[in-house]
């Protein structure tokens, strides 16, 4: 469905994207993570043609419903008359355009602002007509640039279900986002761009099963001291994050961990008032290896 | 064509949201009215100043000269007026993002530009004989001297037509290839400023759309002269376009 190999994009000497490989097959959720500036709008915007990369090869096939970051409409349009346009420009007959319209701006759920101008709309009500123009001709392939960036809480969870309704329907999504959690909850496969290069990619199972390590974390009564220090020497710990007095143990080697540990807390001869165990989130592994990519 | 039609009424919408047609349409009747208003006028509020001089018989005014001064003001106020309220018409959505998701829709640009181009050539070929028709009601009910048929207020009316034609093709080509509508407007003016020096070189005077100026001010009646300017005029509309539409294809619009 859609294939990148090699893709570099240079703005002058600045390489923005640096030789992306990657695929996303038919009827897929595809989760494309990053943090602010790694070029994920960049890569959106060479997969609708909107700007050419320098290098590389790019194919989309199938027809495309394209959702930028920041939408942008003509403000003296109302809701409707913006779906109108977009409805004639794509060729559709006057009856088709109005329930096509009158469907998606219930499904967005527009409707009651649907006469309004878009010029008053807030950011998120924006958003949301720009999903029902990427959704006006019926897509076989829907890209979307943070699609949940500017919605409250409940505007997130039926955005992400919506998403997941497409994908029901046959549908192909490459989805990018710095909000983990929301990938995780309906992405079948995840790629992790740092500064133009993928860090990470593979389905969710993958990923957790490979990368998801356990984190110990452990409360002491009084100040933790120098401990952090020396557990960091031991090689079964990955890192150590100290939050008053609550220390979380990253753990590379879980096996020797598990006796090792208890038995190093003895030594330190420092009262614990709670000991647990975790396992990582997603969130942690893409902390990881954004760090370890730096 | 789909592009087109669309553009075509998302055009008329704008323009009337935007008052863009209110705007320019009260600069030109405005003018249509107030000028000879003002000329009738001018020599009895001199005269009030009670220096004794008979400044009516100082300040002739004919139909032909209060019409060439309407012609005048629109020439100035009215090309202004036009230049400042479209220089945005590319450009501005070009800044703003607006061609991003239609682009998505397989929007066409030639569409898009054409329809610019004949909307606006369409606003200013009603407005222009409207309001030179209204002008010639004046000049007509005022002045008595040198008197101008409603025939030869339509030929100026049409060659004036003409002339706007070839600014709004010029602010629509510029505006593809420059994103500040400031730089749009002042390159336009320049453009126009340049036209009556260079008209200057009798060379280039055949192939200059400033022969409308000069027809329209001699107010006459159409005849076959205007064939070759025409000519050249739809020359220049097809390498506006032309350049137009190709900077809109090939340009990164994110
Ligand atoms: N037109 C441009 N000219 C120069 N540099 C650019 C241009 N567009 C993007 N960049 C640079 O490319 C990099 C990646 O930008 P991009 O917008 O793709 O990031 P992003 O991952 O979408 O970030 P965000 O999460 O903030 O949306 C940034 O460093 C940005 O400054
Ligand atoms: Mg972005």
């Amino acid at each position: 469905m859609i294939k990148v190999e090699g893709l570099v994009k240079s703005y002058g000497k600045h390489e923005v994207l640096k030789g992306l490989n990657f695929e996303v097959k038919n009827n897929e959720i595809y989760g494309f993570l990053g943090h602010n500036g790694a070029g994920k709008s960049t890569t959106i915007n060479i997969l609708t043609n909107l700007i050419k990369p320098t290098k590389g090869n790019v194919s989309v096939n199938g027809s495309i419903g394209y959702l930028p970051e920041d939408p942008k409409f003509y403000t003296y349009m109302t809701g409707a008359e913006y779906l109108k346009l977009i409805g004639e420009i794509s060729g559709f007959s006057k009856s088709n355009i109005a329930t096509r319209s009158a469907e998606l701006l219930e499904l967005v759920g527009l409707k009651k602002d649907a006469k309004r101008k878009v010029g008053g709309y807030s950011r998120g009500m924006r958003q949301r007509l720009g999903f029902a123009v990427a959704l006006f001709n019926k897509p076989q392939i829907l890209l979307l640039d943070e699609p949940a960036s500017a919605l409250d809480p409940e505007g997130r969870k039926e955005m992400l279900d919506l998403i997941q309704q497409f994908k029901n329907e046959g549908g192909t999504v490459f989805l990018s986002s710095h909000i983990l959690s929301d990938l995780e909850r309906i992405a079948d496969r995840i790629g992790i761009l740092n500064k133009g290069s993928m860090v990470l990619e593979g389905s969710l199972e993958e990923i957790k099963g490979e990368y998801l390590l356990p984190i110990y974390d452990i409360e002491f009564e009084n100040p933790i001291g120098a401990l952090p220090k020396r557990l960091l020497a031991e090689a079964w710990v990955e890192d150590i994050q100290v939050k008053g007095t609550v220390m979380s143990v990253g753990i590379s080697n879980p096996i020797v961990a598990k006796t090792e540990l208890l038995r190093i807390l003895a030594e330190n001869n420092q009262p614990v008032t709670s000991y647990q165990v975790r396992k990582s989130s997603l969130e942690d592994i893409y902390m990881r290896a954004v760090k370890e990519n730096a | 064509m789909h592009s087109f039609k669309a553009y075509f009424k998302k055009e008329i919408l704008e323009g009337m949201r935007t008052y863009r047609y209110i705007i320019i349409a009260s600069v030109f009747i405005g003018f249509a009215i107030f000028t000879p208003m003002m000329l009738k006028m001018l020599p009895s509020i001199l005269e009030s100043q009670g220096d004794g001089i008979d400044y009516s018989q100082l300040m002739k005014v004919t139909q032909t000269s209060a019409l060439q001064n309407y012609m005048g003001n629109i020439l100035q106020l009215g090309t202004l007026v036009v230049v400042l309220s479209l220089m945005g018409i590319v450009a501005e959505e070009v800044k703003n993002h607006l061609f991003v998701m239609p682009t998505s829709k397989e929007l066409s640009f030639t569409g898009v530009i054409l329809s610019k181009g004949v909307h606006y050539s369409i606003l200013v070929s009603i407005l222009i004989p409207i309001a030179m028709t209204i002008n010639y009601y004046y000049v007509a009910m005022l002045f008595e001297d040198g008197v101008v048929t409603l025939q030869q207020t339509l030929s100026s009316a049409f060659h004036l037509t003409c002339y706007f034609i070839f600014i709004i093709h010029l602010l629509i080509c510029i505006g593809s290839y420059v994103k500040k509508s400031g730089v749009v407007a002042t390159i336009t003016m320049l453009v126009l400023l340049a036209m009556p020096l260079l008209n200057k070189i009798n060379a280039l005077s055949k192939v200059l759309p400033y022969y409308f100026i000069e027809a329209a001010t001699k107010v006459s009646n159409l005849d076959s002269s205007v064939f070759m300017p025409l000519l050249v005029l739809s020359g220049y509309i097809v390498l506006l376009n032309g350049m137009a539409i190709h900077r809109l294809k090939t340009r990164e619009l994110e």
